[in-house]
């Protein structure tokens, strides 16, 4: 069997598989199809008006025709060709050079108006003969079902009589085809998903603001599809599908015996030496306590030490943290320069979890980074879309799970409220994510205000139990000693009470 | 989109020029355009459906037909793919180079529009590529 470009690749199982696989193209597809798409299927791209489907094949078109292999497009009522190249130019995939040649357009409306799908049928099949094509997409399939389906003349076709001839003849003549339609939830009983070796359901779900997609692969015949919905988004570049479990997250975490400095003077040795190789660690404080300082200095150190670092920021934009980090000593433009820093921003309020998480995991592949920060988590919030705010504990833990997999070390800070009696930062109800917690707070201790911090937890270390005090200054923060003789700190209004004296 | 009047005219000349016929021919310019419109009409019908293509057809007679106004007579015939209906007459009318400009007009107006629609590029690679004999003369019926 040999097909166009890319050359068809069996899937990445463990059992290899006899039926090849189409690479799609599309970033994200491949993986949440178990591999690709299997050669000669007969696949539904489904979805509501608007969804991507026309972009979905021409994208996969686009990545697999060939002028010797080409793709035949038949566009029906819905969607006019001019129309459709008018639009379809504008993405980046889209290769004028191959209209005409390594995609061939041919237009079905007059066979579809004849309300009979025989004649549709006996159109498809001619072209087909002619062209032989390795790939073939009928867009929009639905146009010519309608009025045939409602009404079913003597000798006119059945609507499923109609799929189940036109899967053969295609698959027959070898052909990976796609039907596009517009399908409502509810219809998922027609003939067509019975037929089909393949059903790809996109939909946009729009909540108060912000519209997310969403992809799920209903059905994909002799491949392990990863089950759920999928988001996806599109840009100027095409589809890009995040997939919900990343496969990264299968891989088990090696707990590593090398300990990364925190790059504060001072702290390493209240943490046991420092920070356990591949370890989630959550910075919770208040405003102003250092948080963003502290993480800085996390990732400075790491460049220092000639590791790759990824910084994720969420509330300003990447000249504005890297001025700050600037003020404070920290430049680190050179280290971007040297492509062992990227400075991520991602602020569009309609973020999914498993797309920030594919931002930074392509950022982490980029720069071969051992660290990485977030800040903050607050503001990652934020940044998600209201659908995904809901259940940001559960996307948080899976996000976490999947970095850690890779065996980098995570910095996340967490905005807490200053005066809460209690351990403030659980309000986030995230710290069970984290293997180390280090909690800062500003106490009241003789009229001025001054800056604590504790370790909190440390999975499977020993550390300091002591309330730390530190210091931000010009160039950074730096530990100094411990605070004793004092009781209720975490109130914010300590007590001092001396020890007793002996005797 | 742009606008390239220059290479719709330059598509023209190569589209008209593959569909010179026979050298004596008195009206030889002038069916050699009708020819190159039709064979153009015809790959756009396959492509973009005979709806797409009898619309292009009609605005583009709109447009050339202000300037050209021998194109009053000439329309686009009933059946799909639509084929040039009034040539003769307009031949014994006003001879070859007359009618031979207008529809050399008529399908720089067509493709002018298509490339302002699609861009001059996909224009090209739709109905100006050397091996655009898809829709042969045979299957040019209905």
């Amino acid at each position: 069997m040999t097909t166009g470009k890319p050359a068809a690749q069996a899937p990445a199982n463990k059992r290899e598989s006899r039926i090849r696989s189409l690479q799609t193209g599309v970033p994200g597809l491949d993986a949440v199809l178990g591999g690709g798409l299997p050669e000669f299927s007969f696949n539904l791209i489904a979805g509501t008006p608007g969804s991507g489907k026309t972009t979905l094949a021409q994208q996969i078109i686009s990545a697999n025709a060939t002028a010797a292999r080409p793709a035949l497009y038949f566009t029906v009522l819905g969607e006019p060709t001019l129309k459709l190249l008018r639009y379809q130019r504008e993405f980046a995939f889209f290769d004028p050079a191959m209209v005409g040649t390594a995609i061939q357009y041919v237009n079905l409306s007059d066979e579809a108006l004849e309300h009979d799908l025989g004649v549709v049928l006996d159109r498809v099949v001619a072209e087909v003969e002619r062209v032989r094509p390795q790939l073939v997409v009928v867009d929009s399939f639905r146009t010519f079902l309608g009025p045939a389906s409602a009404e079913v003349r003597s000798g006119a076709m059945l609507v499923d009589h109609f799929v189940q001839r036109l899967a053969q003849h295609l698959t027959t003549w070898e052909v990976t085809s796609f039907l596009l339609g517009e399908y409502a939830e509810q219809e998922q009983r027609s003939p067509v998903f019975t037929v089909a070796d393949g059903v790809l359901w996109l939909s946009q779900v729009t909540d108060r603001n912000s519209v997310v997609r969403k992809f799920q692969a209903m059905k994909v015949r002799g491949r392990a599809q990863m089950p759920g919905l999928h988001t996806f988004r599109i840009t100027s570049e095409g589809l890009q599908i995040f997939p919900r479990i990343p496969e990264q997250q299968s891989l088990r975490r090696v707990q590593s015996m090398t300990r990364l400095s925190t790059g504060v003077p001072g702290l390493d040795e209240h943490m046991g030496g420092g920070i356990p190789s591949g370890d989630a660690v959550m910075l919770a404080g208040p405003a102003g306590s250092g948080k963003t300082t502290f993480a800085t200095q996390f990732a400075a150190e790491g460049l220092r030490q000639g590791e790759g670092v990824v910084i994720v920021v969420f509330e300003e934009y990447p000249e504005e943290y890297l001025a700050r980090a600037k003020a404070r000593n920290q430049d680190m433009e050179a280290s971007i320069a040297a492509g062992n820093l990227e400075v991520l921003y991602l602020r569009p309020l309609d973020l999914s979890v498993d797309e920030t998480l594919a931002e930074i995991l392509s950022a982490v592949r980029r720069h071969d980074a051992t660290r990485v920060v977030i800040d903050s988590l607050s503001g990652f919030e934020i940044a998600l879309a209201p659908a995904f705010r809901e259940d940001f504990r559960e996307s948080l833990y899976r996000l976490v799970g999947a970095l850690t997999a890779t065996g980098v070390t995570i910095m996340m800070t967490t905005e807490v409220a200053g005066s809460q009696p209690d351990m403030g930062f659980t309000t986030e109800r995230v710290s069970f994510i984290t293997d180390d917690i280090i909690v800062q707070r500003v106490v009241e201790i003789d009229g001025a205000l001054r800056t604590l911090l504790a370790i909190h937890k440390m999975r499977g270390s020993a550390h300091s139990h002591e309330f730390l005090t530190y210091e931000i200054s010009a160039t950074g923060a730096s530990i100094g000693g411990a605070l004793q003789d004092y009781r209720g700190i975490m109130t914010g209004m300590p007590r001092r009470e001396p020890p007793p004296a002996d005797g | 989109m742009s606008t390239n009047v220059p290479e719709a005219r330059q598509l023209v000349r190569a589209l008209v020029a593959r569909s010179e016929g026979a050298p004596n021919d008195v009206h030889a310019g002038a069916h050699a355009a009708q020819s190159a419109c039709e064979r153009t009409i015809r790959e756009l019908t396959r492509s973009i459906g005979a709806v797409g293509a009898r619309v292009l057809l009609l605005r583009a007679l709109v447009d050339a037909g202000a300037e050209y106004h021998v194109l009053a007579s000439i329309t686009p015939g009933p059946h799909n793919p639509a084929s040039l209906e009034g040539v003769p007459a307009s031949l014994d009318a006003h001879g070859d180079s007359v009618v031979a400009e207008a529809l050399e007009a008529l399908l720089e107006r067509l493709l002018a529009l298509m490339g302002r629609l699609i861009g001059d590029d996909l224009v090209q690679q739709l109905v100006g590529r050397p091996e655009c004999s898809g829709t042969t003369d045979e299957e040019g019926g209905e």
